[in-house]
This record gives structure tokens, sequence and C-alpha cells, in this order.
């Protein structure tokens, strides 16, 4: 018995199903289901560049005969979408599990994304775990499901069962035979080939479809009669909390294929019928067309996170909340102490009548206050690209802009360097930054192509960013690598390059400074000469104070990176060494 | 000791929030309860506010507390036990860390504490003052937590033998320390 997250159980469950193998490329709230398999014995997992990758590779243990599961976060799943759709025609020979954990609410997302929908054009069978025991028990029942039906199969998770805890009582590994293979000449798709697939999956998913109506994961429980309650994932437990025995639930943890028997069979037992789910009315819709009434997005929020109180006050018109919300300042995520990306924005937000397209990773908090270095971040890769089609309209406008693209490390072995190519294939003179901590810092500290070790945690041989791009056909001489810590080369680098009307590369490099294992040895602080010009406060470091004393240089955590001096209009700024490290 | 009980742990990236959980909650787990937690990542090291729901009791369903449903607030840091002061029941329960870490020019810590009176069951901790001489501030979410199980009407005993168990060795003497002081605050 032990407390898990519904991602450490995922693991658990994937491992004693047999399952051996995980690609998966790190996002938030999907990271740690690769980190704890990782731990297994007589498993592999690695992360791979991106999440196309992943299922590509997940998809390629599963033909060749191992049980494999690939994780990703919402946005993960449409970068992975050209491989979903059309595994769904190859089909399987040894279970294959793809795990999308969404975040309605957008906690650590740009966007809110219903992934479920997706199961219903890839005609994927979808399951809908509640809590961390079936997470375990549902995904071992997702491979025995991909077996049997010859299907990849979609585990939906959301941030509150990811990074929820309840109790798991695990079980003892299963030794599950590997698959010999066979060559089939169905897994090679073509048009025609296609054309007799496409009935063979519709026959698949009304086997399903009777699968569905007598799952396990769906479960009638009839109480008071008046409210019957249709719930799946997380938004079950909320109302359960709530409505206890004063309603009846359907509790559906398959649900795709609908199990349109089941749900028939409990609206005829209820006299109103309520859809609680998270974020689409993807079940509501289904039962809707199955010409059965019910509430759902009418009385309840069609976007954002649910939650017992936004339960309670739509559907049964209350409040048990006494006290008001306090009126108070957020905390602000900011750019760590020291890290090398604010002094690069700090030098780039200068520049008059540039377009910044930015991208994703810690470097996208260059793009809020106090920086505003950005004009754009969009999705994975879109800066380099984006950035192309911004010169290019150029052409077309009387105001010129120049463009500069940041790209972090990670983004850019993800989705950069196709973007890239388009720079010097197509002639697009644009300044692409790529920001090189040497890590995937924002998700949490994963190894990438270029950090030089595996998830597993052996080493690996680094892949080399300037070889890539001097591949890519950035001329040499157009190939800078500068430290961001040093303001006064960064920006001489800048200035010569918009002299050049030719693509151009600025690999600005230095170590996240949260992964570097070195102690702090000393610190910085702001002496009398200090004219409170708050020239320092726009590097946007957080060890850096507007006190009602003045400016001050919090010591605690404050690493001596030297930028802020280096800003500094009065040579007010200073250091100090430690005699002891706190 | 009633049915269910909803704490909220709050603080600061940095405060220990998620190792008090961690601690919390199995230890409570391992007394026989029904136990939840919803927990939040990533803001952590970006100086970032960070919670943890934690519910635990007979039967525990949403892992989410509902606001309006919480009995305890226990905060390292005061803007972040403030900023779900809307969570507690009308006779909650705050118990929080005299320690402010300000956002605006503005903050001030009597600002803050002006904003608890009309809490009725309140507990203002100066850990700062009370410890700084004999435990480093890495040690006040254990100090807090100890306040808290006393409060809740615990043994001491048992919890000592789940801190020790659940601490990384260097870090379990002082774990025990901390925690003694908060049981006899």
């Amino acid at each position: 018995m032990k407390l898990m997250l519904g991602n450490e159980a995922l693991a658990q469950g994937a491992f004693e199903a047999g399952c051996k193998i995980l690609s998966a490329y790190p996002g938030t709230p999907s990271t740690e289901i690769a980190e704890y398999f990782s731990h297994f014995e007589g498993t592999y997992s690695e992360w791979a560049p991106n999440e196309k990758v992943a299922l590509e590779m997940a998809a390629g243990a599963s033909i060749a005969g191992v049980r494999s599961l690939t994780a990703m976060k919402q946005v993960g799943l449409n970068v992975a979408a050209d491989p979903l759709f059309n595994m769904s025609y190859v089909g399987i020979n040894a279970g294959l599990v793809i795990i999308t954990a969404d975040d309605p609410g957008t906690h650590s997302s740009q966007t809110e994304q219903d992934n479920r929908l997706y199961s219903i054009s890839s005609k994927l069978p979808l399951i809908e775990p509640s809590n961390s025991q079936e997470c375990l028990d549902y995904i071992k029942e997702a491979f025995v499901i991909s077996e049997e039906f010859n299907t990849p199969v979609i585990i939906r998770t959301t941030t509150r069962l990811s990074h929820s805890k309840s109790i798991v009582n695990t079980r003892p590994k299963e030794s599950i035979e590997t698959k010999p293979y066979i060559r089939q000449a169905e897994r090679v798709l073509s048009p025609n080939l296609s054309k007799i697939k496409r009935g063979q999956i519709e026959e698949r998913l009304k086997s399903l479809t009777h699968y569905s109506n007598s799952s396990f994961m769906n479960v009638a429980e009839i109480n008071n009669k008046s409210i019957g309650i249709v719930a799946s994932g997380v938004s079950f437990q909320y109302a359960k909390e709530i409505f206890r025995e004063n309603a009846s639930y359907l509790k559906l943890g398959f649900t795709f294929p609908f199990p349109d028997k089941k749900i028939k069979d409990f609206a005829e037992k209820v006299e109103k019928l309520i859809v609680i789910e998270e974020t689409e009315p993807f079940l509501e819709n289904a039962i809707k067309s199955m010409g059965i009434n019910c509430i759902g997005k009418d009385k309840l929020p069609p976007y954002g996170e649910l939650s017992p109180e936004v339960i309670r006050l739509n559907i049964l018109g209350e409040s048990i909340q006494s006290k008001n919300e306090e009126k108070l300042p957020i905390r602000k995520p900011t750019l760590c102490p020291g890290c090398p990306h604010a002094p690069l924005f700090y030098v780039t937000r200068q520049y008059k009548n540039v377009i910044s397209s930015g991208d994703i990773g810690c470097y996208s908090l260059g793009g809020y206050d106090p920086l505003n270095a950005l004009d754009t971040i969009i999705c994975m890769g879109a800066s380099i690209s984006t950035g192309t089609g911004m010169k290019k309209a150029q052409m077309f406008l009387n105001k010129k802009q120049n463009i500069f693209a940041f790209i972090g490390d990670s983004t850019f072995f993800h989705s950069g360097i196709t973007g890239l190519i388009n720079v010097v294939y197509n002639n697009s003179p644009i300044i692409t930054f790529i920001l090189d901590n040497s890590i995937t810092s924002m998700t949490g500290f994963q190894d990438n192509p270029g950090s030089g070790k595996v998830l597993m945690g052996t080493t690996a041989d680094k892949i080399h960013i300037e070889r890539i791009v001097l591949g890519c056909g950035i001329k040499e001489e157009n190939l800078y690598i500068i430290d961001p810590y040093d303001l006064k080369k960064t920006k001489e680098v800048i200035d010569e390059v918009l002299e050049k009307n030719e693509p151009v590369v600025i690999i600005s490099r230095r170590e996240c400074v949260l992964n570097k294992k070195a102690s702090r040895n000393s610190y910085a602080f702001i002496d009398n000469n200090c004219i409170n010009c708050k020239k320092c406060l726009s590097i946007g470091c957080p060890a850096i104070l507007n006190t009602n004393l003045g400016i001050k240089i919090d010591s605690d955590i404050c690493i001596n990176c030297g930028v802020c001096s280096q800003v500094c209009t009065s040579n007010a700024i200073k250091s100090e060494v430690l005699v002891y490290e706190k | 000791m009633k049915n269910n009980y909803n704490i909220i742990i709050a603080g600061i990236g940095g405060q220990g929030v998620v190792t008090a959980s961690n601690i919390l909650s199995n230890g409570l787990a391992s007394l026989g309860y029904d136990v939840k937690t919803s927990e939040t990542y990533g803001m952590a090291q970006r100086g970032g506010s960070v919670y943890t729901h934690l519910r635990f009791g007979k039967k525990i369903w949403s892992p989410l507390i509902e606001k309006g449903d919480g009995d305890i607030i226990l905060g390292f840091e005061l803007i972040e036990a403030l900023r779900y002061k809307n969570y507690l029941k009308s006779d909650g329960t705050i118990i929080v860390n005299k320690h402010l870490v300000s956002i605006n020019e503005s903050d001030s810590i009597d600002n803050y504490i002006k904003m608890l009176e009309s809490i009725k069951n309140l507990k203002i901790i100066d850990c700062e003052n009370l410890y700084k001489n004999q435990l480093n501030c890495r040690y006040y979410n254990i100090v807090l937590l100890g306040v808290m199980l006393k409060y809740l009407g615990f043994e001491s005993s048992k919890w000592e033998e789940i801190i020790k168990k659940m601490s990384k060795q260097q870090y379990v003497e002082k774990n025990i320390e901390a925690f003694k002081l908060g049981m006899n605050y």
C-alpha cells in the first residue's frame, strides 16, 4: 500500500503489465510518468527529441513485439498526431498505450485542449481513470484491450489526477511473454489497403462498443433516483464528494467508443441526467445524439477547470464559502537569479524596429514583465519558422522591421531545425538566437540530445548545436557563440549582424544556474553610489528588490553573476565573498 | 477527531511545502487514514506560490478541498497563507509563520497581520525570533508541522517515528529537533 501520484501509479501499472519500453518528451503534467518508469529494472526508457518521435518509437517497439508506452502533455499529442492517426490503421503487435496528460485551467500550458476529442477522429479507444488506483488498474487493462482488439489505446488524465496522490495497492509484476514478430503486409499502408482497413476499423469500433457496454470500468451506482450523474475522470470524485448518496451515478472509465447501452439503461432509471466532465461536452454530445436529454455545459462553465465549489454553485445554486477572496498581489513567475536568459533579453529588447518571435521554455518568461522582450509565443519550435514568415512579409510592407527569433536548446532539437532549414533554403535572413543552457529546464531539468546524458542516467555523446546549424547551411562566418553574461560583447555581435543581410545564428550559451551543482562563494550588494535610477530592476532578477529603504540585493539568493553591475549607471554594485555557505 | 480533515499547506517554492506534505500525507496513511493530496509543481524553483491540498479521514473522494470547507491553513509565509483564506470554514484555523516575502514595494508585515485578524482560531509563530539561534530557516516547515499536529491532538512519539523514517539521513536529527520545538510551542 502506498500513497502515489497518478503519474507514479501509471508507471507502476505499466510495469506490472509487462510493459518494457517507454519513449516520451517532458511536458507538465506528464513528465513524472517517464521519470518513475525509468527506475524499473528490466525496462528501457528514453527522452525522445519530440513527441512524434516518441510515439513512433513506442509504435516500432510494439510492432517488433514488446509492450510499449508513450506519455505527453496535451499539446504533445498535436505533435504526435500523425503517427497517432496512422497507427490506428497499421494496428499493433504487442500492446501500445498512449497517455495524454491534459491541463484544464491551463496551470502550465498555453492552451486548454480536451484531447478526448482525438479518440473520435482517430478511432482509438479511450480510458479515463479517476484516481491513482484506477491509473494503475486501468493501464494494465489498456494493454490487454490493445492486444485483444489490435489497436493503440489512449489514456487521458488531467492535472488533478497526474499530480494528486491517493492510496494504491500495487500487485506483483505479471510475467508477460513478448510477441513473436511476423511480417504482415497490412502494416505497409497504401491508399488501396486503407479502403479495406477503413471498414475493419468500423468493425473494430463495433466490437469495442460491445466491450465498453460491459467493461468493469463503466459502473452504475443507483441511490437517489431524482438525479443521475454521468461523470468521468476526476470530475467523478468531485461529484461524489458533493452529492454523496443524494444522487445516482454512472461512472465512466472507458469512454470511447461510448457505452451507449449502459448510458441508455442508466438514463431510464433516473429522473434527471447531469453530465459532469472536463472540459468539452464530449460525453454530453454523445448522450444528446442518442436522443437522451441531459444537463451539462448549459449549466456548468464551458471552459476552465472544474472543482467542488464550481459544481455546487452551478448545479445546486449553493456555496459554502464563508469568506471572500482576499485581494492579494500575485507572485509572478520569474527567471531565476543569475539566469543567462535575462541579460540576453535585456540587450535585445533595446533594439528598435524589431519583431521578436519567441518560443516555449524558461525563456518564455522573457516575454512577460518586466523584460517584455517578445512579440509572439505560439507553440514549440514556432519561433524560427514564424520568423521566416514575418521576414518575407517585410517585402510587401512600407515600414521595415528586423526579425529576431529566440529558441532554447531542447526546443531547437524538438522542432526548430526544420525552421532553420527554411531560413536558409528559402532565404529568410533573420537573426536566430539559440539559448543553450544545456538542459530542458522548465519541466524540471530533463536531459536532451545536447546535455550529454540520457533518461536512464548513462552518458551520451552530445549532439552539437553548432554542427546542426552549419549542416542547415548557415555560413560559418554567420554563426556566433556568445556568453550572455557579457552584455557589451552581446551588443557588439548584434550590431555587427544587423549590418548583414544574410541568415545569422547566435548561440547564447551558458549553463542553467539551478542545474549547476557548484556552491555559491559570493554575492553582490548595492553601495552608497546608488542614485536610484532603477535600471537594475528592469533585468527582472528576483534577487534585486525595490524596498522602501531603496534598492537592495537579497544576498540569500544572489549568485553574483555580475549582470546587474554591468547595467548599473553609477558603479554602485560590488561583490562580497562569502565567508561561509549559508 | 471528526470524520474528515481538510488542510491547505501554503508557502513559497523552497520553503519545504512539498516536503511537509509528503511527511504529513505518508504519516497519516501509515496511521490508517484514507488520504488524498493535490500538489503544485513547477513554480517551486522560481520563487512562486506553492500549495498542497491535503485531505484525510475515513473515506476521501475529491482530491481538491472545496472553498469554504478548509479546516486548517498551514502557512510558511504570510501572503501565501492569506491567499487561501477563502477556503476556510467560518471557524477554521490558520497556523502561520510570521514571515513575509514581499511582492510590492508597499508590502509590510503589519498590513498582512491585520488581514488575519478576522480569523477566529489563529496561531502566528515568529520562527525567526524564536528559533534563529537553534535552527536554520529551512527547518521552520517542520516546526509548523509540529505545531499543527499537536493542535490536532496527535501523539508525539508516533510522529517522531514517522519523521525519522521519512527524512534523509543528513536531516533526521534537525527534523526531530524542529518537530519537538513545534510540539512544545
